[in-house]
């Protein structure tokens, strides 16, 4: 599947679709949403996998992941969550023979909707799609001609949030999700499909403020 | 609400669906040795620092012809920097003679009108450089316009950046900028490809100490 404006589009109507279904009355909003934001790290797998007399690698080293997401409940044991995640890496050239090579740095962002069930023993597990942007700091390389379209991607999550943690509002996440990847100079350069990315982060999420009256 | 996860499943399936990326064709359209040795600025000794004749439109050319070079490489093989210190750079570009006046380029059909020399700075082992390359642009005598004479020294400044990052050899099409004569005013496939296979394949001659 290559990824186009088409199927950015497909899943971005998915979104709305699912906002619109999942959305109770304004009024329930305000007092129901909470919001949390959560800091850790992401690996990602390679970007792109080339061979010019030798193969070679780029991939995003391990990047800072900040997530702010707001969190609705639906009928017990159900959470609708929206989530908007932004990491920010060095994207590097691996050679054969060890040599790692800058090319540049990247923001990759994503917006995306996910739905919650909770689970036993202070654990929750949460799948969602959503859209992604890679946006490259300078127009370099394999972004010399921009970050590419939006993507669609897939997500899955487990949060683990002991009872002593919980009350403080605080949680372990482990979130992983995946896209394709495919930019403009690339396709340029003669490649055809994108590369399946996988993306794992570890952070440590914390609850910035519940409208039902938890803890803040 | 029962029919949400499914949603989400056949959205996560499509994502998977990618089918593994393939590498394209990266042949080379020319060769870039000098007799067998192999010359490209190592990775650590990036960015280039090349140094332009001040009078008339050169920095602006030798900065053009930089830009366009770094864009032909996809994976930062190469990096350059224009800088105002002469004395410790690794390209130098100067006029030879004359300098053309400073006006736009004819976008026309391309006139010979100039010429253009690289000279690398071999040390007596003939496999190691010892100075910086020395580029020079010289003005032909001709009935082109100021304009064709611009035109042709912007092509011939990115032709002759090309032969010191280390493409040592001319190409046989007319289309690329490394042509005996270029015709062409940027880099094109061919030499963009050329240089990518250059700047993977271990060098044989090492770069001038800095």
């Amino acid at each position: 599947m290559t990824v186009g404006r088409s199927d950015s589009r497909a899943v971005g109507l998915v979104c709305v679709g699912w906002a619109l279904l999942i959305a109770p009355p304004l009024d329930r909003l305000s007092a129901q949403v909470s919001l949390s934001a959560s800091l850790g790290g992401r690996y990602t797998t390679t970007l792109v996998h080339d061979s010019i007399v030798a193969p070679f690698d780029v991939r995003i080293g391990l990047s800072p992941a900040a997530t702010l997401a707001a969190s609705l409940p639906l009928e017990v044991p159900w959470t609708a969550d929206v989530t908007l995640d932004v990491s920010y890496g060095a994207v590097s050239r691996h050679d054969q023979s060890g040599t790692v090579a800058t090319i540049t740095h990247v923001a990759t962002l994503t917006l995306g909707v996910g739905l919650r069930r909770d689970l036993r023993h202070g654990f929750s597990a949460a799948v969602g799609a959503g859209l992604l942007k890679y946006i490259p700091s300078e127009q370099i390389g394999i972004f010399r001609d921009g970050g590419g379209a939006v993507t669609p991607m897939g997500a899955a999550a487990v949060v683990y949030g002991p009872p002593a943690a919980a009350r403080r509002g605080l949680s372990l996440e482990a979130r992983y999700d995946l896209h394709g990847f495919l930019t403009p100079a690339l396709r340029s350069e003669g490649f055809v499909n994108s590369t399946v990315v996988h993306r794992v982060a570890v952070a440590v999420r914390y609850r910035l403020w519940s409208g039902g009256g938890g803890q803040p | 609400m029962r029919h949400l996860p499914l949603a989400i499943a056949v959205v996560l399936g499509g994502a998977a669906c990618h089918e593994p990326t393939l590498p394209p064709n990266h042949t080379p359209a020319y060769g870039f040795d000098l007799g067998g040795d192999v010359f490209h600025w190592p990775q650590d000794r990036l960015p280039v620092r090349f140094y332009a004749d001040s009078r008339g439109a050169m920095r602006a050319y030798v900065q053009r012809a930089v830009d366009l070079w770094e864009q032909q490489f996809l994976y930062g093989e190469f990096r350059g920097v224009l800088t105002t210190d002469s004395a410790h750079v690794d390209v130098i570009v100067v006029w030879a003679g004359s300098v053309p006046p400073d006006v736009t380029p004819d976008e026309g059909a391309p006139v010979r009108a100039c010429s253009g020399s690289t000279t690398p700075d071999f040390a007596p082992s003939g496999v190691a450089l010892q100075g910086p390359f020395h580029v020079s642009l010289t003005v032909l005598a001709s009935s082109a316009t100021p304009a064709q004479l611009a035109a042709c020294m912007r092509r011939t400044v990115a032709h002759e950046l090309g032969h010191s990052l280390g493409l040592f050899q001319e190409a046989s099409d007319s289309l690329l900028i490394m042509n005996f004569t270029p015709w062409v005013n940027a880099p094109a496939e061919g030499d963009r490809r050329t240089v990518e296979v250059l700047y993977h394949t271990p060098p044989t001659i090492t770069p001038p100490p800095r």
